[in-house]
């Protein structure tokens, strides 16, 4: 099933959501001195990067797949990412936080994945 | 045909009739000059975009251990066999390539926008040509519109798009014959959707015209944030440069998101304007609103292309001077 405009465009203002909430992360990792999990956190918003950028390459052109579920799963992964990064500012449970969030962003850069995969 | 050949046409259309022409040709000069004004203002900003992808690529390419094969090879371009004035990049293309080209085609959607509002106009003043002159005409705008139109995509509907219907150009036809204003406002009717089609397009190409600005921003602003945390080394000096930087990158964002929201808006305009232009035909009263949307946007992005102009040089003096 082709994606329609909206679609196409959710995806990528979702991924970009994703990639601010991510810098966010960094940010709140840094100032509580974790620059090691920080850094873990920078290299993943850079594959992000590359993908939105892929994405939007290829959207300039033409590009079409399965958007719905993809959408869905994005919004999921920024609304948990942000409930993460509540956490470590907190300074609660960060380790546990810092893992789950490492995973939800490759969660989200595997959808891009998926997303240039069927174009 | 440009719009100095067709303001000068008009004026002498109104000199040798002495009462002026049947038809109203003022709306159909100021939606010529109005889609000239868009078309530039649209160019202007994509340059702009092209430029900030390209200097990001070239930064972050270079920095680090060393650059990787994969870009490397994305930076070589190939010829086009039987295609010796196209040229193509591996996909996915480098986003600063795909911007060029992305440029390229609103270019080409937005003069087939002008060539229209040109013939609509010179048909209003003057209406001297023939029908093979207007077929043809007719012809080469909706090619160079279909190939554009190609190019950008449109996975939601696989239909050709054309800014001239064939009931509109056969009405257009009928009215070279008869010069009755009521087939140039059917046919201006009848256009109408293709009319819509091209402007939704467009705005189309305004969104992901953001979306790439966003793009750009986010990685430059963590660079900028990532100086402030308390591990960065800088002085508390330097950090307030990096804050007046920061705060600078978000200022002409604003302004960027500015300037593409006025063009969406323009371009939402343009079903009113065509609207507007058959109206006129009716009732030489009649508003022009849309048509003076787009004109009033395009003297605001002049303003906001002026400041962006002032703070490049700003910041290229104060380059300069540290």
């Amino acid at each position: 099933m082709p994606v329609n405009k909206e679609d196409k465009a959710a995806i990528i203002d979702q991924l970009e959501n994703a990639r601010t909430k991510a810098s966010r992360l960094i940010i709140s990792l840094r100032f509580a001195g974790k620059v090691a999990e920080a850094n873990k956190v920078k290299q993943k918003v850079r594959t992000l990067g590359g993908k939105i950028d892929d994405l939007l390459a290829k959207s300039m052109k033409t590009w079409s797949g399965n958007g719905k579920m993809i959408i869905q799963n994005m919004k999921k992964a920024n609304q948990s990412l942000q409930s993460d990064i509540t956490e470590i500012k907190k300074k609660k449970d960060m380790a546990n936080k810092i893992i789950k969030a490492l995973g939800r962003l490759d969660d989200v850069i595997d959808s891009a994945k998926d997303v240039l995969g069927k174009l | 045909m440009n719009l100095k050949h067709i303001v000068i046409v008009a004026l002498v259309a109104v000199f040798l009739t002495g009462c002026g022409s049947a038809i109203d040709h003022g709306p159909f000069i100021s939606f010529a000059a109005s889609t000239t004004e868009l078309r530039d203002n649209a160019d202007e900003v994509l340059i702009l975009q092209y430029n900030w992808a390209r200097e990001r690529f070239i930064q972050e390419t270079t920095e680090g251990d060393s650059i990787s094969e994969e870009n490397v090879q994305k930076l070589i371009l190939e010829n086009v066999p039987d295609k010796p004035f196209a040229w193509m990049a591996p996909e996915p293309q480098l986003l600063f390539l795909a911007a060029r080209q992305f440029r390229e085609t609103v270019g080409e959607l937005n003069d087939a926008l002008v060539q229209y509002a040109e013939l609509l106009a010179e048909l209003a003043i003057a209406g001297h040509l023939d029908e093979n002159e207007f077929k043809a005409t007719a012809a080469g705008i909706d090619s160079g519109l279909s190939n554009a139109a190609m190019a950008l995509g449109d996975p939601d509907h696989n239909q050709e798009i054309a800014i001239f219907s064939t009931g509109a150009t056969e009405l257009f036809r009928q009215y070279l014959d008869t010069k009755s204003k009521d087939k140039l406002r059917d046919a201006l009717n009848e256009n109408q959707e293709n009319i819509l089609a091209v402007s939704n397009h467009l705005r189309d190409a305004m969104r992901l015209a953001s979306q790439h600005t966003f793009a750009e921003y986010s990685p430059r602003s963590l660079d900028l944030a990532l100086m402030l945390t308390p591990d960065s080394g800088l002085s508390n000096g330097q950090k307030k440069d990096r804050v007046v930087e920061l705060i600078e990158l978000n200022e002409l964002l604003i302004k960027r998101l500015d300037i593409l929201r006025r063009l969406d808006d323009s371009y939402r305009a343009l079903p009113g304007a065509n609207q507007e232009l058959a109206r006129s035909l009716d009732n030489s009263e009649s508003g022009l609103a849309s048509i003076y949307r787009i004109r009033d946007n395009a003297k605001q992005l002049q303003e906001l292309y002026k400041e962006l102009e002032s703070r490049s040089s700003d910041t290229s003096t104060e380059s300069n001077g540290g």
